[in-house]
């Protein structure tokens, strides 16, 4: 399946364009601000399943302010010779605003998932975007493996590229995930945002990327254990 | 390492872990770092493409501890070849010195050897420093620590298309997604060094 959703936001919590195709569905909900649009990503199809192509965009103009939530987790399933890619495709203008957390999304066993999150900022737009990755289900015996790729420019310039392969490697337990099955992280950056790097525990860091930016990241066995942490570390900031 | 590798075959699994990773990245922009040189990058340039090393190190120690590379690299370049330029291509990147793939990359240049051979020297880098710390640190056999190395030694022979193909002057600000240039990256490791950077006692950094 092919899926490109769409989505533009707008000053004063106006929606200015909203194309969706399954399984990526957007829908509006109500705001806690008047002045921000609130969506909803909703699972409106199995997937991402094997060979999966989804695209998704978002689109914030000078000064508009939204938020992104899901209705719950995306479920990968599905052996095929293609593994499912997902695309985040995020563009945020000036003083645009974003919370973003577009829900867990969890691989089931056999399956395999490309993540690409390409964020591209302007020099004073705010951002939180959050990733949660569990690799298999609870009952699974074998996890699936997944890509995780950040590609963040701010003002046209490299913020972070990174690419984190988890399970799935020849390389132990010390693919990149260090043999955990659940990976969070969660990239916080805008001018009012004080970056220091902050140690919880070895597996529970937020890292520094320059002075307005802070990449959280935590790695454990248990969703809601690390979302937990990774909420802890949020609170630094 | 902090307590993750205890003995041999734990040292030997975590140099291939930094093979599959932080290696790939450091040995492509040692390979571009390289053609750089030749070409005389302009200082513009330099600083682009040490933003994207950056861009690709998450962790604030591993970031102090490339630039504290670069910059005793830059010394024993300076003191080899004093009739090397090595200031105004890099007057544009923050101090103290450019990322070590860089001055790497234009240190194989300077000493007559070819991109692939920048790459290498990255990669058996990556791998040399962990396995000289597991020496002091854990006690290990030298001469058993130094076979390990030679067996991975393909993996660091090896030229992977991301790692040697790069050499010559692109423009280093590309995506990643559908890019050349590689970003893998281990969580695991590199939030240990972030750790380690916190201990009272620090023995190694890289």
């Amino acid at each position: 399946m092919k899926a490109h959703t769409r989505a533009v936001v707008h000053p004063g919590g106006r929606l200015g364009e909203l194309h969706c195709t399954p399984p990526l569905t957007l829908r509006r909900v109500h705001a806690d601000r008047p002045d921000a649009s609130a969506l909803c990503l909703v699972g409106s199809a199995a997937g991402p399943l094997a060979g999966d192509e989804l695209i998704a965009e978002l689109t914030l103009t000078p000064d508009a302010r939204a938020t992104l939530v899901a209705t719950g987790a995306s479920i990968a399933q599905g052996r095929g010779e293609m593994p499912a890619s997902l695309a985040w495709r995020v563009e945020l203008a000036h003083r645009a605003h974003l919370v973003a957390d577009p829900g867990p999304l969890i691989v089931c066993e056999g399956s395999r998932v490309e993540v690409e999150v390409t964020i591209a900022l302007a020099e004073d737009s705010h951002l939180e975007w959050r990733e949660l990755v569990v690799l298999g289900r609870s009952t699974d015996a074998v996890p699936g493996a997944a890509t995780v790729g950040w590609d963040v420019t701010r003002a046209g310039r490299p913020l972070l590229r990174q690419s984190v392969a988890l399970g799935g490697t020849d390389v132990g337990n010390l693919d990149g995930a260090g043999g955990h099955r659940v990976l969070a992280s969660a990239l916080l950056t805008g001018p009012d945002v004080a970056a220091r790097t902050v140690v919880h525990t070895r597996t529970s860091v937020a890292q520094r990327l320059d002075e307005h930016t802070v990449l959280l990241t935590v790695l454990g066995d248990g969703a809601a254990d690390v979302t937990r942490a990774l909420t802890a570390l949020r609170a630094e900031f | 390492m902090a307590g993750h590798v205890r003995d041999l075959a734990g040292v030997e699994q975590f140099c291939r872990g930094r093979l599959h990773t932080t290696a790939r990245v450091s040995a492509a922009f040692a390979a571009t770092a390289h053609g750089y040189w030749l070409n005389g990058a302009g200082p513009a340039a330099w600083e682009l493409l040490d933003a994207e090393y950056q861009a690709r190190t998450p962790s604030e120690a591993s970031r102090i501890a490339s630039r504290q590379l670069g910059s005793g690299l830059r010394r024993l370049l300076r003191s080899m070849t004093p009739d090397a330029d090595l200031d105004s291509p890099w007057a544009l990147i923050t101090r103290p010195a450019p990322h070590h793939p860089l001055v790497l990359g234009a240190a194989v240049a300077l000493a007559g050897g070819d991109a692939p051979m920048a790459a290498r020297a990255a990669r058996l880098g990556a791998i040399t420093a962990p396995a000289s710390a597991a020496v002091r640190l854990l006690g290990l056999d030298p001469l058993a620590v130094q076979g390990m190395l030679a067996r991975l030694a393909p993996l660091v022979d090896a030229s992977p298309p991301n790692s040697g193909s790069l050499a010559g002057s692109e423009p280093a600000n590309e995506p990643l997604f559908g890019g050349e240039r590689p970003a893998d990256s281990a969580p695991a490791l590199e939030l240990l060094a972030d750790l380690h950077r916190t201990a009272e006692v620090r023995l190694f950094a890289s």
